[in-house]
């Protein structure tokens, strides 16, 4: 899946194979094997190089890595110290995270150790039944600053593991190594300071003060360039739904780059907009964005079904599934993209929903797709079934009763991609193409005759990447004229084949002075 | 079929837990959660950042999500009617191409 030379999956070179984690690169290198062995390579340009290539890397990290363990057995521990003395700490109650988060002592959350005050007079230490030792330090030592802005001190901690090797026995314990020197500064944040508990099975989770006022570290948001930095929001800055667009997300947009989710949710919403009216309101399609498929994924690991159920539900409020003629999701699994179009049938078909699955290079496993959107509409039908009346159905009584087994599912064939980026692309068109072509509601016989290889030329979907840019260039060219990098709160005026806004990311001067600790004055 | 009346609506801002500041938890995709106390006129940038600082993670990396939808840096807790305990989804950007390795 590479962009250019970048190797099969756009990383190109051992430093980029750094951010996976050894699982994760076995299994890559598993993969490739399995692929390169099943041929994959007589489907290629380049005969299955950067495959090979991405493997002899894959394999030179894995060298490295075990080098590496040998030497360093040093596992970091940063602990916290107390905000400025000058900076009035807010008090958190421990029943108040209780409530708000239905955290109760069974959780596996520990609040139990939140402390309110902004410092901690006294070390302390305490022990865990696995035999860990962790001791605290004196965090009591923050001095005034003159600094504008808030700050606090991390003092930092080495926590070295005894091995059995090195001093004969195996006691279990660990020793804290003090480091003085390395005491790290960071801007803005209040946080209430937290006992270091070291535990086996709990996660200690921070609780983060914002104070609307305070000054926050903005080096998460620096951008390369004034023009990268440039955004839009299409279809505007209003629309509950807008999408924000940078000019850097372009990128992706270049010859033999993958496609990320940014581009595919924008052009979902440029769809929905190009929709005959009476489609749109009416009702006919409802599409979810590229990260749906993700939370429905989860559904199938949680304990608490019920619970993660309801709180998905609302990625769908207001809307009734079963009332649409199509329901679409875009897939992202594994570093491919596909789609999968739910179709619901008439009322008066005694036909069940079909599933069809479109994948541009057969790639992703129709059978587990369809079982995690099964189950969807499942727990959806279960739901409205507990709390609705048959009088609402929009399926016909017997297919609407016995639902969970009159869903039928369809790996369909599809004009296949012949390079290795092109699957982002192909999705956004069979999407387009559907919406163009598909009638009221799809019956089996519709369905055979829309799909296939001969649906349309491979050249047409590869096409789309140039459409893609050429728009988004001209929302980019049409907002720069139209606003002039204007300030996001105030209110412009769209032009009406494209409302689009464009937002500065130049920060907007305070209107009033700042304290020396970065709170507003009143 | 449909669900019953209000059953998705928000309670008001001013409603119970209704003051000056709210507790939200974000949520990454590792189920990692961390937890946030916030006004509810600030800005949702300030936790976004926040958020990206903490986790080392560029923010421009990141898809901020509320009941599937993706949150503006701009948006405050009060225009989008947060209520005490609200879940942030924190989404990694997703890219896609082929084969993957």
């Amino acid at each position: 899946m590479a962009g250019g030379e970048d190797g099969a999956d756009g990383v190109g070179d051992d430093t980029e194979l750094r951010r996976f984690s050894d699982v994760e690169l076995l299994e890559k290198s598993r993969r490739i094997q399995g692929e390169l062995s099943g041929g994959i390579e007589r489907r290629l340009k380049d005969r299955g190089a950067k495959f090979r290539r991405l493997l002899d890397a894959i394999v030179r990290e894995i060298d490295r890595r075990k080098a590496a363990t040998d030497d360093d057995r040093c596992a970091r521990v940063v602990q916290s110290g107390c905000a400025e003395s000058s900076v009035k700490q807010q008090a958190v109650t421990i029943s108040d995270f209780r409530s708000s988060f239905g955290i109760d002592e069974e959780a596996g959350v520990d609040v139990s150790h939140l402390e309110t005050s902004a410092c901690i007079g006294d070390p302390k230490t305490s022990t865990d039944n696995e035999g860990i030792l962790c001791e605290e330090e004196d965090s009591c030592k923050c001095k005034p600053s003159t600094s504008q802005k808030a700050s606090y001190v991390d003092r930092s901690t080495y926590m070295e593991n005894i091995d059995a090797a090195d001093d004969g026995k195996d006691n279990g314990y660990s020793r804290i190594c003090k480091d003085a020197h390395t005491s790290r500064k960071r801007n803005g944040e209040f946080s209430p300071t937290f006992s270091m508990r070291l535990r086996s099975r709990k996660v200690v989770e921070e609780v983060v003060l914002l104070d609307g006022d305070t000054c926050i570290s903005d080096s998460a948001e620096k951008t390369s360039s004034a023009c990268d930095a440039m955004k839009i929001h299409y279809p505007s800055w209003d629309t509950p739904n807008s999408i924000e667009l940078s000019y850097s997300d372009m990128k992706c947009l270049e010859p033999e780059s993958l496609l990320s989710s940014p581009i595919l949710n924008f052009y979902i919403m440029y769809l929905m907009g190009q929709m005959p009216s009476t489609s749109r309101l009416g009702g006919k399609y409802h599409i979810f964005n590229t990260y749906f498929f993700s939370k429905l994924e989860a559904l199938t690991s949680k304990v608490d079904n019920d619970a993660y159920f309801l709180n998905l539900r609302r990625w769908w409020k207001g809307v009734d599934i079963f009332k649409k003629a199509y329901i679409i999701i875009p897939v992202h699994a594994d570093a491919h993209w596909s789609l999968v179009i739910i179709c619901m049938p008439a009322k008066e078909d005694q036909s069940g929903p079909t599933i069809f699955h479109l994948d541009s290079l057969k790639f992703h496993s129709s059978r587990f797709i369809f079982s995690t959107v099964e189950r969807f509409l499942k727990e959806e039908w279960n739901y409205l079934n507990k709390t609705g009346s048959l009088e609402d159905c929009h399926l016909h009584e017997s297919v609407w009763k016995n639902l969970p087994r009159k869903i039928k599912k369809k790996a369909v064939t599809v004009p296949q991609q012949d390079n290795e980026y092109d699957c982002g692309v192909f999705v956004l068109y069979y999407m387009r193409r559907f919406i163009e072509e598909a009638p009221e509601r799809l019956n089996n016989k519709d369905s055979s005759n829309m799909f296939g290889e001969g649906w349309f030329q491979r050249e047409e979907a590869s096409a789309l990447r140039k459409e893609m840019q050429a728009l988004l260039l001209r929302l980019f060219e049409e907002a720069k004229d139209n606003n002039h990098m204007r300030d996001p709160t105030t209110p412009v005026s769209a032009t009406a084949e494209h409302p689009v806004e464009v937002l500065s990311t130049e920060p907007a001067v305070p209107d009033h002075p700042r304290n020396a600790v970065g709170v507003a004055t009143s | 079929m449909s669900s019953p009346a209000g059953e998705d609506e928000k309670k008001p801002a001013g409603g119970e837990g209704g003051g000056a500041h709210i507790n939200l938890k974000v949520k990454g995709q590792d189920g990692n959660e961390v937890f946030f106390r916030i006004k509810r006129s600030t800005q949702l940038k300030k936790l976004m950042n926040a958020y990206c600082d903490r986790q080392s993670v560029d923010i421009k990396s990141i898809a901020f999500l509320f009941d599937g939808r993706r949150l503006n840096a701009e948006q405050t807790p009060d225009q989008l009617e947060m209520e005490d305990g609200d879940e942030i989804d924190a989404m990694l950007h997703q890219t896609g191409g082929s084969l993957p390795a």
